[in-house]
């Protein structure tokens, strides 16, 4: 995640109440804060309301975003702490309700097709898998394998020695295979 | 498998490490079927991770985060302006207690002027006594 210099001047001008040179950081960050969220969370309300908060704090914080890390890491630790915060309110809430997600995660759906549909559901699926993940576990492989950080830049927004994150990540990973189990090797084929 | 194989495995799997530790990794995967056999389970796993990455919100994410900080600018706007009228009136608070202080001990002093038995209350804000009889007086 590199610095831009046209993020630099749309910061800026929002600095100054542009609130359209923000809507415009909005729409460019939007996909990458989509995946944090929705890969920590899932495709739901939740996820909706960490992305809406994450814009809103970094709106908050304009005047003192110095831009020493690229927005794009601003906006994903921003996202991923939330998740994290999300994930910790989810459990104290539903703690004795299994969720909707980990009920999916039972149901494999067909994995060979190639149309739309069936890219979604396997989608949905793998979702719901993660979404089984211990939240540590989560965050790394969401930030690794879905966001597409490198070792070192998720060890610095999760404050972790690159060697935990090695680790839980394989944690993280041996647990998919064993969830995703038989589809997995249909979808290697 | 020892942890630095699991480490050169997951480091491998973003393309991190030197030319050297990919080296190694090659020789440990043709020496050992079974890290091989989990190495292909695991870059499986990746595709599927990248696959199921979800790009948007419902549509019209902008606008809705747009509404809530226009919403949230407003409540600053209007607490600005509350933290204005406090400063300004903050200061006339003793001087206030002090006026009415003065109104209330005239109004005790003139307190015959009232009708007759009116209470406490009544007397220090010269309120005349609201009876059946007076509101009788009032209607006429």
């Amino acid at each position: 995640m590199e610095k831009s210099r046209s993020d630099q001047k749309l910061i800026d001008q929002a600095r100054k109440g542009n609130e359209a040179a923000f809507r415009v950081l909005v729409e460019k960050y939007e996909p990458l804060v989509a995946a944090t969220a929705i890969g920590m969370l899932g495709n739901g309300a939740d996820a909706e309301d960490v992305g809406q908060e994450t814009f809103i704090r970094f709106w908050g914080a304009l005047d003192r975003f110095r831009g020493e890390a690229a927005v794009g890491t601003y906006l994903t630790r921003i996202a991923i702490n939330l998740s994290l915060n999300a994930l910790e309110r989810r459990k104290r809430t539903r703690g004795r309700f299994r969720s909707l997600d980990a009920e999916e995660a039972g149901a494999t759906p067909a994995v060979d097709g190639r149309d739309e549909e069936e890219k979604r559901e396997r989608g949905e699926w793998v979702r719901a898998a993660v979404a089984e993940l211990k939240p540590e576990h989560r965050a790394v492989v969401v930030l690794r394998m879905i966001d597409g950080c490198s070792t070192k830049e998720t060890a610095a927004l999760l404050n972790l020695p690159e060697g935990t994150v090695l680790s839980r990540l394989y944690r993280g990973l041996e647990k998919l295979k064993e969830l995703l189990g038989s589809a997995l090797e249909d979808y290697g084929q | 498998m020892d942890n630095k194989d699991r480490e050169l495995l997951m480091r491998a799997l973003g393309n991190e490490g030197s030319a050297e530790e990919r080296n190694r990794l090659a020789e440990l995967l043709a020496r050992k079927p079974e890290l091989r056999a989990e190495w292909e389970q695991m870059q499986q796993v990746q595709r599927l991770l990248e696959d199921s990455r979800s790009t948007s919100f419902r549509p019209f994410f902008a606008s809705r985060v747009m509404r809530r900080i226009e919403a949230r600018s407003r409540a600053t706007a209007a607490d600005f302006l509350a933290d204005g009228l406090l400063w300004l009136f903050r200061p006339l608070v003793p001087l206030a207690l002090v006026l009415t202080a003065l109104v209330a001990w005239n109004n005790w002093n003139n307190r015959e002027l009232l009708a007759a038995e009116p209470t406490a209350l009544e007397v220090i804000f010269a309120v005349p006594p609201t009876t059946l009889e007076t509101t009788y007086a009032l209607d006429m």
